[in-house]
């Protein structure tokens, strides 16, 4: 891809747009279409159209195996210690009411952070899969 | 005062101990959060067993929000069985995974399998636990997802990874109609 | 008769229910059976989103002035059910590379030779 100068130009343009967009739809899941999955995939994307056009190898310097799998381990466990918190503040499990003062704004942060471990997950697991596959070797 | 949040404690205690193998990827670290996950979620069992013998159905809202709007988790005695058995056969089988991998596994790749082993168990004993049609339906796939990637770990790796590939091709297109009576 | 193909999208799923039933059946190359179940899988969620339309409701998003809405719990569904099929399509293509790997081919009557003769 080296000689795809337009590729490159545009791609390094686009990529910070990609992620805010990415971005907005995580929070904007209640409002609007969106959420934790969309957002995941949307950011997952960006990253593989610049592994695409610049090599999975300056893709995997930025984001390591290590972080990936924590990203993959950690969205989860946010997702399960949200509702962990809330079985020790005296509700059952997934009850966001007693997470604040008052119950809407418990109900608001609690689905806040199970989307955005929904979101870290999913974007993990997209990335995890890409780069799989993408260094597959033969031996 | 934990007691009452037993029914859920149940299929947590294997999901929050799934992603925690892959965080501490030791072998022994591994092989000893799994080996408490399933011991522990045996012991919730069987206390469930026994307040359901003692009492009668067990319910539980999901959420707080009443049964048709929210998720309801309901345990009556022959769901105490299923769950006993279950939680009973994997405590017992864990032990022994560990020399199992041994001879089977590559070394340093043997948290993989604890983390599938311990959400084929939590998927399996939420289809127990559960009394909503469609997280019957999820945790239905999250035992079948994992089952899979069980299956192609066999000894044999060419017979294994074709062995996966039958069910799942079989399994994800009959869904589609139980899907429809949720 | 307008009636007959004025329900155009219960068409489309049969049309697509039939072609990704048809693939998986009748092709012995594995990543063309796995495309034919994401076909598949594509017209069970056309049909379920098409179940939850109002007729004369709009997207299940609160604004103002607006009195009908069109049912979200068939898209809170299928958006569960997208996420399976792209964990199994994942798990599909993984266990096909695999396979391509210990058996050198991905065909399957060549697979079920070659397993014949052990």
């Amino acid at each position: 891809m080296r000689e795809y100068l337009i590729l490159r130009v545009i791609t390094k343009l686009l990529f910070p747009f990609i992620l805010l967009f990415a971005l907005y739809v995580q929070f904007h899941g209640d409002f609007g279409p969106g959420g934790g999955f969309q957002a995941g995939v949307i950011f997952a994307a960006s990253f593989i159209l610049y592994s695409m056009v610049f090599g999975v190898r300056s893709a995997q310097h930025v984001l390591p195996v290590g972080i990936l799998r924590a990203g993959i381990a950690g969205g989860l466990l946010l997702y399960a210690l949200v509702g962990v918190v809330d079985l020790l503040l005296g509700a059952n499990y997934l009850d966001y009411s007693p997470m604040s003062a008052e119950a809407k704004v418990g109900q608001h942060l609690g689905i806040f952070l199970v989307e955005l471990g929904v979101g870290i997950t999913v974007a993990s697991v997209m990335m995890t899969m890409f780069f799989t596959f993408a260094t597959w070797r033969e031996d | 005062m934990l007691r009452e949040h037993l029914p859920v404690l149940v299929i947590i205690i294997p999901l929050i101990a799934a992603p925690l193998c892959i965080l501490f990827r030791g072998r022994d670290q591994a092989f000893g959060i799994a080996l408490l996950a399933t011991w522990g979620s045996f012991a919730c069992s069987a206390v469930i067993a026994a307040k359901v013998m003692a009492s009668g159905t067990l319910s539980y809202e999901l959420g707080g929000w009443p049964p048709p709007i929210g998720i309801e988790l309901r345990i009556d005695a022959l769901n105490a069985l299923i769950l006993l058995i279950v939680s009973g056969i994997g405590s017992v089988v864990a032990p022994y995974a560990r020399n199992s991998l041994l001879l089977e596994y590559v070394e340093d790749r043997s948290y993989m399998f604890y983390c599938a082993f311990l959400l084929c168990l939590c998927g399996l004993m939420g289809v127990a636990v559960t009394g909503d049609a469609f997280n019957l339906f999820v945790f239905l796939e999250i035992s079948s997802l994992s089952s899979y990637v069980l299956i192609a770990l066999g000894f044999d790796r060419r017979a294994a990874s074709f062995a996966s590939c039958t069910p799942l091709s079989l399994r994800s297109t009959s869904i589609q109609p139980v899907n429809l009576f949720c | 008769m307008v009636d007959f193909f004025g329900l155009y999208n219960y068409w489309i799923v049969i049309v697509l229910a039939m072609a990704g039933m048809y693939i998986v059946i009748a092709r012995g190359n594995l990543i063309k059976k796995l495309v034919g179940l994401n076909v598949f899988q594509a017209s069970v969620f056309v049909l379920y989103i098409s179940f939850g339309k109002v007729s004369g409701g709009t997207a299940p998003i609160l604004l103002k002035g607006v009195v009908t809405y069109s049912n979200p719990l068939p898209h809170v569904l299928i958006l569960t059910a997208i996420v399976v099929g792209v964990a199994t399509t994942a798990l599909g293509l993984a266990l096909v590379v695999r396979i391509r790997r210990e058996y050198g081919t991905i065909e399957e009557d060549d697979i079920h030779s070659q397993d014949g003769h052990t």
